[in-house]
């Protein structure tokens, strides 16, 4: 008999064998304890002003993309924003029609006249999904999470970093995203239900950023803030086997997980809107999520009718629209959505830890000029992509923002037509010539680059390809490379091994002041040349001017005429050069009533009303 | 082995996409670095790979956020499922067509079954799983992928049994139908064969039945040639496997495997190459026992 | 010389003169690809998106193609415009390129002068290329790299067979276990696994090369087995042993008598194993881990049918080369079939 190199590997196969099958057939959550309790309805609960319906029925969708954490302060995806935006809520949230703020958990507030202090008066008598009650206490302590200091061991005083500033004991997006201006604002309990923050300047959007933080339980993770185990909370583990430590106040709670395949929701029994008769809300019992690989397996499965509500992608809708008879279902046009694609180069002029430029210098003169770039967004076909790539299910995006938030869209910018002469006329201005078909710099170089996109993207791939097309009418050589998306995270924000790269954005609250981790210099998110100590150029120190005022001035008409002049030096500049916006489409089954699909609310901003026949 | 050194080759230390990740406690990271020697030279780390295999442990999956080791046991159970599906179908299709394309030799039967033989070689698995999908889209009389339904878990028994069988069709059809082919070509040729042979004249002789005749003498001995590539047929299934999972999105090993090595998720591939040649080795030792088994004269010689 | 009357042999029997017919014509096609193909690998037509292939007509005396409009740009209908075409010019000119390598030259079998038309024998895909000469220039690759591959693993598999089968010994059995350790991985576990430890250090250029070396790495421990078979039953002939006594090196001894005849069998061996190599490059590249976008190569090409899209849609011409890649894997199949016929009456399968 032969000798089969993996004898050696017998006994411990058979123990993993044995382990796995073993494992495997453990898929039973541990045993729950009894259920919290349910408490009475509170006296500000909110009535929704739907018609009423009947309890009990199901929701299924599907969910692209797996959970890595259910810990608000640690998460970094959109998958986990999704489930975690189910169990909680901020004091909080967006009028699905005008997207103004309105009421959530807090009932009303009161901003001083200097602009400085926001009372907010909580609704009484609301309690967490385990029948605690939800008071200031519980708002004072989400903001102790986010500006927690570290703390010399001896001295009792707060450890500072290298540059002088104080470190935090648990820094997470919201730490950073509620500083203003490096300084954190106040938060005072004026009594169980009245909370002030104070700004430490004026600071217009803070009713939006701030109010709208998704408050955690005191009484839950009280102990681990204290011991320093808040950020290892609320860990999939935790999802897995004891989901009823994840504690909230929005409509749902977290009853199972099982990774890479499912998650299940079940209402939260203590949820604070009821309907015109007084009934507890929401009407649906469980919410069943499936988990799938990406949107078109959700588009597949809800064309099927397997789902209750998906949002659709352009080029899907043709095909998805079909079944409309027989899978009974509505898919409707939202109009423009959120979403950008856009490309940009490598603006960093730093050396990696072996001294080596992170953009060759050559390469680095062209990227830098203005003219190169806006030579490249000249050449780009962008009709052709909304027609070709996305079935004229697209709109061409000429800057920053979106069409679709009107009332901040500079339509005076400057804008870039396919125009191949126009490109390479400011070639010809930059010195560049063309030889035998390939562009060339006046030293000699073949004006070639890398282009990086995710590979996960179809519709991006084939932007890509397109792209690559347009470049080389011009001359240009692009070399694609298609990686993952982790990959492509970690070279634009870490290694900064790259070129150029096409990537997006979606979502995003309305308000300018939103993107100020993309615009301002020294923002995590500033693509091009992210986090800066100081603004590397003119028009980037510019636009940090820019935004700072933006924060500072409540008066609409005096942030809007800042942000037109943001958008103007973005459009000149092209740091960032914007393709195209696909549109919004969503779609729902027929069963369900109440339905009110808004273009800034989705089709599920009213979820508690939602109801439909109880599933058989 | 083989597959560790591989593993090193690629470039840079292994767990930078896990220092990307934010979550992930420093201490943890540390921890890891020393389990697995990684400030160490490869064959060290090899060592402690090893090592740690042996306890079970096989790592952190970074995509997944588990051990890796509850990762691959689900889809393990999946991909055995679909082979062994595949497998039954397969030989149970193949040999008794091979059987008839012998008895009746060169008949229109045997033209045509040969000939669908050889298209069915020639087509790539994945291919042919890609045309499945194309008609399950248009007819929609098949789902479109994946092991179990939504609702699975709160279908009782009975209906779980079902509902993974109705998503086994199309891929048991589309790794079974190559397998088919080359087993039945083999299969005939192999019956002829030993129809021939000697034995068979003599048995004839004595007047046994043409019945017992094929059954009894013939088929056992046309199979061992046959059981004896068990083990390849298992190797080249299980590579047919990871191509119509992928079509497919049956989550299986084969799955799990071109995932990871998209997202680099080192200590998830390295597990499942070994699961996959741990399958096939498997896969030989039951050949060799079945053989040994269903040959007395193997027996025959061990006894000696 | 054998090879000749072994071809001669070949030919003679009808399967054999139909795959390799078959075959000689899908290399003709590959080598003159630009001449066949009316438009470059990377012409695209944002306009003209899954474009249905373009019916051909009769009119105005001649052949001509059919001109389409696009009805509805969101699902990408196109529908006849009744009476209008473009009409077909035999020999026409058409974007540039070089025969054969050799002189530059603008014309093409088939074109149409008209820019305002397309000619899309095999329809469009994602960005309007046109898939009937993706088909061609992607031929390429997928023919090329089988031959290329055998010549590396029939190089290496003689190389340890014939040595491990000439000098017996602990030779023989160490290069046997490696054998077998090879042919006991799963073939496309192994495959993706190199591929991910390689990939990282060429460039996307240098891709096709690396395919070839990872398949060829996986390739040629099968053929390694059968030809140390083959070597250890000719080495009792008695030339051999003759020429073993009378002292002839080794070298000299497996050039002279053991090659020629070994020849035949590898010729059968190397025509088996180039399917092979076409599907494992196929393979990669559906992947997205071989050919990248934008070249074109027959895996790469449907992995783009893959889209869901494309199967609601009904976009079926995206899936023919699944059906080239069919239809020259069953001729080599045929031909080795036939090959092995014609080498060892003893092995054919009646």
């Amino acid at each position: 008999m032969a000798l089969y190199p993996s004898d050696i590997f017998a006994p411990q196969l058979q123990l993993l064998l044995a382990a796995s099958v073993i494992l495997s057939g453990c898929g039973s959550e541990r045993q729950r304890p009894s259920t919290g309790v349910v408490a009475p309805i509170p006296v500000d609960a909110l009535v929704v002003d739907f018609p009423s319906g009947e309890f009990d029925s199901n929701i299924v969708e599907t969910l692209a993309g797996d959970l890595a954490t259910v810990n608000p302060l640690v998460n970094e995806t959109l998958a986990g924003s999704a489930v975690i935006g189910r169990i909680l809520e901020g004091l909080i949230t967006l009028d699905p029609n005008t997207g103004e703020v309105i009421p959530n958990l807090a009932k009303s507030w009161e901003i001083s006249a200097d602009n400085l202090q926001y009372t907010f008066h909580l609704r009484r008598g609301i309690h967490w999904s385990d029948g605690q009650p939800f008071t200031a206490d519980d708002v004072l302590f989400t903001w102790d999470c986010f500006f927690a200091k570290q703390l010399d061991v001896d001295s009792g005083e707060p450890v500072l970093d290298e540059n002088g500033r104080v470190k935090y004991r648990y820094s997470s997006r919201s730490t950073f995203g509620q500083l203003i201006n490096g300084q954190e604002p106040l938060v005072e309990k004026l009594d169980d239900y009245t909370v002030r923050f104070t700004t430490p300047e004026v600071y217009a959007p803070f009713l939006l950023f701030g109010g709208g933080e998704e408050i955690l339980p005191k009484h839950i993770l009280q102990m681990s803030f204290d011991d320093g185990t808040l950020m290892d909370q609320w860990s999939v583990e935790t999802a897995i086997n004891e989901p009823w430590k994840i504690v909230g106040l929005n409509m749902f709670v977290l009853e199972s997980y099982r990774p890479g395949e499912r998650i299940v929701f079940a209402k939260n029994p203590n949820y604070w809107k009821v309907n015109t008769k007084g009934q507890r809300l929401p009407y649906v019992a469980r919410v069943i999520t499936k988990i799938v690989q990406d949107q078109n397996s959700s588009n597949v499965a809800f064309a099927q009718g397997l789902t209750d509500f998906e949002s659709i992608g352009p080029d899907n809708v043709a095909w998805v629209k079909r079944g409309e008879e027989r899978f009974d279902y509505t898919v409707l046009d939202m109009g423009p959505s959120s979403q950008t694609n856009f490309i940009w180069f490598n603006l960093n002029p730093g050396q990696n830890a072996e001294g080596v430029a992170y953009v060759e210098p050559y390469k680095f003169k062209w990227f830098s000029d203005q003219r190169f770039r806006q030579a490249i967004s000249h050449g780009i076909n962008r009709e052709g992509i909304v027609r070709g790539v996305y079935f004229n299910r697209a709109d061409i995006l000429h800057g920053y923002v979106s069409p679709k938030r009107k009332l901040w869209y500079n339509d005076a910018i400057r804008k870039y037509p396919y125009s191949p002469e126009t490109s390479l006329q400011l070639f010809a201005e930059m010195g560049f010539t063309l030889e035998a078909g390939q562009l060339k710099d006046p030293l000699g170089n073949s004006i070639e680059f890398s282009l990086m996109t995710n590979s996960s993207s179809g519709l991006r791939v084939e932007m890509a390809t397109v792209f690559k097309e347009n470049m080389a009418a011009l001359g240009i050589d692009v070399e694609l490379q298609f990686l993952d998306f982790n990959t492509i995270i970690n070279k634009t924000s870490d290694s900064f091994d790259y070129e150029a790269c096409m990537l997006g954005l979606g979502g995003g609250a309305p308000d300018p002041y939103a993107g100020k981790d993309i615009l301002m210099s020294g923002g995590r998110l500033h693509q091009w040349y992210p986090q800066q100590v100081e603004p590397a150029t003119e028009w980037e120190a510019r636009i940090d001017a820019l935004m700072r005022e933006i924060g500072r001035h409540t008066d609409v008409e005096v942030r809007k005429k800042y942000f037109f002049e943001v958008q103007e030096i973005l459009a000149e500049q092209q740091p960032l050069i914007f393709l195209v916006s696909p549109k919004d489409f969503v779609g729902y089954r027929n069963r369900w009533q109440n339905v009110d699909p808004t273009p800034l609310g989705g089709v599920t901003w009213n979820q508690e009303s939602l109801w439909a026949e109880p599933n058989p | 082995m083989l597959v560790f050194i591989l593993m090193s080759l690629a470039p840079g230390d292994f767990l930078t996409p896990v220092k990307a990740q934010r979550d992930v406690p420093v201490e943890l990271i540390q921890a890891i670095e020393i389990e697995f020697g990684l400030d160490r030279p490869w064959y060290v780390q090899y060592w402690k790979w090893l090592g740690n295999v042996a306890q079970g442990n096989l790592g952190h999956s970074w995509a997944y956020k588990l051990p890796v080791v509850d990762l691959i046991g689900q889809r393990l159970l999946a991909t055995l499922l679909l082979s062994v599906s595949a497998f039954v179908f397969a030989w149970s299709i193949a040999i008794p067509l091979g059987v008839l394309a012998a008895v009746y030799k060169d008949s229109i039967f045997d033209r045509i079954a040969s000939a669908l033989a050889y298209a069915a070689l020639s087509i790539p698995e994945f291919f042919l799983a890609l045309l499945f999908v194309f008609v399950a889209a248009q007819t929609g009389w098949f789902p479109l992928g994946g092991a179990t339904s939504i609702e699975y878990d709160y279908l009782n028994w009975f209906g779980k049994v079902g509902d993974r069988a109705y998503h086994l069709i199309l891929p048991t059809l589309a790794l079974g139908i190559g397998s088919i082919a080359s087993i039945m070509r083999i299969m005939r040729a192999n019956f002829l064969d030993t129809m021939r042979a000697e034995y068979v004249t003599t048995a004839r002789a004595k007047g046994l039945s043409e019945f017992a005749v094929i059954f009894k003498h013939t088929l056992r001995n046309a199979i061992n040639p046959l059981v004896s590539s068990f083990g390849f047929a298992f190797s080249g299934l299980l590579s047919g496997a990871l191509m119509v999972e992928i079509v497919l999105q049956y989550p299986g090993i084969g799955q799990l495997m071109y995932q990871s090595i998209l997202r680099e998720d080192q200590f998830v591939v390295l597990a499942s190459v070994m699961m996959g040649c741990s399958m096939l080795v498997l896969g030989n030792l039951l050949a060799d026992i079945l053989l040994a088994w269903s040959d007395p004269r193997i027996r025959l010689e061990k006894k000696k | 010389m054998i090879i000749f009357s072994i071809f001669r042999e070949v030919l003679r029997r009808p399967l054999g003169a139909v795959s390799a017919g078959v075959l000689v014509a899908l290399y003709a096609a590959a080598v003159l690809a630009d001449f066949f193909a009316p438009y470059a690998t990377n012409e695209q037509d944002l306009e003209r998106t899954y474009h249905p292939p373009t019916a051909l007509i009769f009119q105005d005396g001649g052949l001509q193609v059919q001109a389409y409009e696009l009805v509805d740009p969101t699902e990408a209908k196109y529908e006849k415009v009744v009476g209008q075409g473009y009409p077909i010019h035999f020999f026409g000119k058409g974007f540039e390129y070089r025969f054969l390598g050799l002189f530059k030259t603008q014309r093409h079998l088939f074109t149409i002068q008209n820019d305002a038309g397309r000619v899309y024998l095999l329809g469009s895909d994602s960005t309007g290329r046109d898939v009937f000469s993706r088909l061609l220039f992607g031929s390429r690759v997928s023919l090329f790299i089988g031959l290329l591959g055998i010549t590396i693993t029939t190089t290496l598999g003689f190389l340890v067979g014939g040595l491990s089968g000439y000098f017996g010994g602990r030779i023989d059995f160490i290069a046997m276990r490696l054998v077998e350790f090879m042919m006991a991985m799963p073939g496309l576990y192994l495959l993706l696994a190199l591929r991910s430890a390689l990939a990282p250090h060429f460039a996307s250029d240098q891709m096709f090369f690396v395919i070839i070396l990872i398949l060829s790495l996986i390739g040629w421990a099968g053929t390694a087995r059968v030809l140390r078979g083959m070597t250890l039953s000719l080495r009792q002939n008695q030339y051999v042993m003759a020429a073993e006594s009378m002292g002839q090196s080794p070298v000299v001894i497996l050039r002279k008598h053991i090659l020629p005849n070994l020849v035949s069998y590898l010729l059968v061996a190397a025509t088996l194993s180039i399917p092979g190599y076409i599907l494992g490059e196929a393979a990669l590249s559906f992947l997205g881990l071989g050919i990248q976008e934008p070249s074109a190569s027959w895996g790469l090409m449907l992995s783009q049918a893959q889209d869901v899209k494309v199967f609601y849609l009904n976009f079926w011409w995206l899936l023919t080369p699944g059906f080239a890649i069919f239809i020259t894997v069953i001729a080599y199949n045929v031909l080795g079939d036939v090959l092995r016929d014609v080498v060892d009456p003893k092995m054919k399968t009646r």
